[in-house]
């Protein structure tokens, strides 16, 4: 089956005022329906402004953005941020002065969905991410391990039945065991829903377990974009050499 | 003294409960409108930073400027009352919660705005779900704050006729009487102690964690209960004013804060209940004579005992020389053409002035009259109310006619005086001529000799729209015309200031040995 494109970008470069050099230079991306792409790279090479610049929360400089074949801004860019994307953030961001229940569907709220939906689609999420309604529906966030934290923080996500998960390094404050099981879930939730999910790392291990392509990025370019079996085999440049070689521990 | 004090309460507690329900109502509504102006100021800071140095840098100045001295300059702007009262409380409660609200939307952090924004919120519904919300307990100590602020400010509107727990401290001033002042001053802490207690319980109930929550309409819950509580204190606010303009047939009486104007507004208001089917209002202790002779002006009382001296100079400000005579003519026809006020007949005696020293030193150095102190003046000190320094007739005077000089003024209250001079912090004091207080503090007055002082014949005035409109008011107060003599007024003050009697009974009791109220 030949993979149509979700998203385009083409040319982008992103220049913070102020900032001499480019944080995104000339990039230019495919992402394809149903699979998962991981951005990997070092602090400050632009991985999360790559990812906000998808729902609209950073413009770029130059280049355009297609969604579906069409330019970003044809979209109504509030509508592509509750409908389209599902964003998963690094710091959670889980609301604290609300339950479980309230995070998970202020968006459905915010869109007007019938109480009676809501309450449905909550206890679908929390059955998904396996946490039991009846214990966690009124909990309130800071009654919620990390991990649990986070789950919830997918199912939000996941609320609106978005087509494309962003996930800019979800499980890095997790500990190694809670952040493999949520690994798993991610795999479980791609093949189950047939979500396109980018995800940002900067865990070579957990790009590998999870990307079906993996771009490494580095000052603003894509260094290599590619299958992991590619990017172990025939690495491109010596960063992304260096990067397999010290991630993988050889 | 604790027996007493259960007594004095007894006898007081209805008063004191319409005085706390006027001082909440003040507080109550000087906070909602604080919170109305303040909270919305706040949001629209933190999105437009060129107006936020401004208002958060003149906000905290204001809070400098002393409250009474802000009340006295609105007064002749804004009048008597309760709505001055309020716009000052109002003033000064922005700060604290401008302050907080911006302080609470600031320090949100970063990772629920990036949630709310990645999330697809509009700006308005993070405000309310996010924002709002998070800020809260910070917006609510700002409350806090405010509240105990403006409850402690809350007291000086007595001064200006408004009502309260102040109207006890002032009272208790006026008069010296510190259990008067505690009746105003423990339940306005107390008060201030009850709503800090209700506030935060209130946070406490907003932000309770009930496990079982109709989690979709919560918020909504929380905002309706907030409108709901501001709604509730608006509408006492409009009844009480409602009630307050409803009485038909009524005529408003005020007075200085000293205990002889006390008396004669009181010898006034009982004849007149007597003697007509009028209901009187009594606005006593307003305070000095500016603001009480604007009350009358504006319509915020209709009857005072003035001086005719205190008119002459202070009111009109003629210049007195202190040779000009039949002042009260004068005054009278001046009343008359500029403001349409009516002097009616002199209750008899003159409330003048002079110096007063204690009688052991007036024997020591042998002296009789004023000239006979002016060359000792130079080592003497002398306590005096804020009005001696700056009125034509007082300083001023003594130093042009008898040439004194004296080594410092200690400015006090008139009733602080007696305390000063008792302890010896002052040695002479500028008395008046009726005080109570001379007897029984051994103080000798010295004679005027060069008769510098102008007539102080005390009279009631009176708006003369009201003496036409009730021309019985006149016919009711003529049997005191006349009859109040110097000796008789100093015998009245001393039984409020030394006995502590309170003037409305002691205004009975002369009324009453004088067999001027009708026979029943």
């Amino acid at each position: 089956m030949k993979n149509k494109n979700l998203i385009e970008l083409k040319n982008i470069s992103k220049i913070y005022p102020g900032r001499d050099i480019p944080t995104l230079d000339n990039l230019s991306l495919n992402i394809q329906e149903g699979e998962s792409l991981v951005l990997i790279g070092s602090s400050g090479s632009g991985k999360t402004t790559l990812l906000k610049l998808l729902n609209g929360l950073e413009t770029p400089t130059s280049g355009s953005i297609q969604i579906k074949g069409k330019d970003i801004n044809s979209y109504d860019i509030l509508d592509l941020r509750r409908s389209f994307f599902g964003y998963v953030f690094q710091k959670i961001g889980l609301f604290p002065h609300m339950t479980v229940k309230e995070n998970i569907n202020i968006v459905l709220r915010l869109t007007k969905k019938s109480p009676k939906f809501c309450e449905k689609r909550v206890c679908e999420l929390l059955d998904f991410i396996r946490l039991s309604p009846d214990l966690y529906l009124d909990r309130y966030p800071d009654e919620l391990s990390g991990g649990e934290q986070q789950r919830v923080g997918v199912a939000r996500a996941l609320a609106m039945d978005s087509e494309c998960l962003l996930m800019d390094e979800p499980f890095g404050a997790l500990d190694a065991v809670t952040r493999c099981e949520l690994q798993d879930e991610i795999i479980r939730l791609k093949e189950e829903f047939k979500k396109t999910i980018v995800f940002i790392t900067h865990d070579i291990s957990e790009a590998f377990k999870l990307g079906d392509r993996i771009a490494v990025m580095q000052k603003g370019k894509i260094e290599q974009i590619s299958s992991k079996e590619t990017l172990y085999g025939s690495p491109k440049t010596p960063f992304v050499e260096q990067l397999v070689q010290t991630g993988l521990g050889v | 003294m604790a027996i007493e004090f259960i007594y004095f309460l007894n006898e007081n507690f209805s008063s004191l409960l319409q005085k706390t329900f006027e001082h909440i109502n003040l507080v109550a509504a000087s906070l909602l409108f604080a919170s109305v102006i303040a909270i919305p100021l706040g949001i629209l800071i933190v999105r437009f930073p060129a107006i936020r140095t401004l208002l958060l840098k003149t906000g905290s100045v204001s809070q400098t400027i002393p409250s009474l001295a802000m009340l006295a300059l609105l007064v002749p702007v804004l009048g008597l009352g309760f709505m001055p009262t309020i716009l000052v409380l109002t003033f000064y409660a922005i700060y604290p919660i401008l302050r907080n609200t911006y302080t609470g939307l600031q320090n949100i952090p970063l990772e629920y705005l990036e949630a709310a924004e990645g999330l697809g919120f509009l700006s308005f519904q993070k405000l309310v779900y996010v924002e709002l919300p998070l800020a809260f307990p910070m917006i609510i100590s700002g409350l806090r704050l405010a509240t105990a602020t403006t409850i402690g400010i809350a007291t000086i509107a007595a001064f200006i006729g408004a009502g309260g727990l102040g109207d006890f401290i002032t009272q208790g001033l006026a008069l010296n009487d510190s259990s008067l002042i505690l009746l105003g001053a423990i339940p306005t802490a107390l008060l201030a102690l009850i709503f800090d207690y209700g506030i935060s319980r209130f946070e406490n109930y907003l932000y309770r964690r009930k496990q079982k929550t109709t989690s979709a309409s919560k918020w909504k819950y929380k905002y309706l209960l907030l409108g709901g509580t501001g709604l509730l204190f608006l509408g006492g606010y409009f009844f009480l004013n409602l009630q307050r303009n409803n009485e038909s047939q009524f005529i408003i009486i005020g007075s200085k804060n000293f205990p002889e104007q006390n008396i004669l507004a009181e010898i006034m208001a009982q004849l007149i209940e007597d003697k007509t089917s009028l209901k009187v209002i009594r606005k006593f202790n307003l305070g000095s004579t500016a603001i009480v002779h604007q009350a009358l002006l504006n319509g915020e009382i209709d009857l005072y005992p003035e001086y005719v001296g205190t008119a002459y100079l202070t009111v009109l400000k003629e210049p007195w020389d202190g040779t000009q005579k039949d002042l009260f003519t004068k005054v009278k026809e001046s009343y008359k053409n500029i403001f349409s006020l009516r002097w009616l007949a002199p209750f008899g005696f003159s409330n003048s002035q002079s110096l007063a020293v204690r009688k052991d030193f007036a024997e020591a150095n042998n002296l009789k009259c004023l000239s006979d102190l002016v060359p000792l003046s130079k080592n003497l000190s002398v306590a005096a109310p804020p009005e001696f320094l700056k009125r034509p007739d007082g300083l001023l005077n003594l130093k042009k006619f008898y040439g004194f000089n004296f080594r410092n003024i200690i400015q006090v209250s008139p009733t602080l005086m007696y305390v000063t001079i008792k302890h010896q912090k002052a040695d002479i004091i500028a008395s008046f001529t009726t005080d109570g207080k001379l007897k029984s503090s051994n103080l000798m007055i010295l004679k005027d000799d060069k008769n510098i002082y102008p007539s102080y014949q005390a009279a009631p005035v009176l708006r003369e729209a009201i003496h036409l409109k009730y021309p019985q008011i006149e016919k009711a107060l003529s049997p005191i015309f006349g009859v109040i003599s110097e000796q008789k007024m100093i015998d009245l003050n001393s039984k409020v200031e030394e006995q502590e009697q309170l003037p409305s009974a002691v205004a009975r009791e002369f009324l009453r040995e004088n067999h001027f109220f009708s026979e029943k």
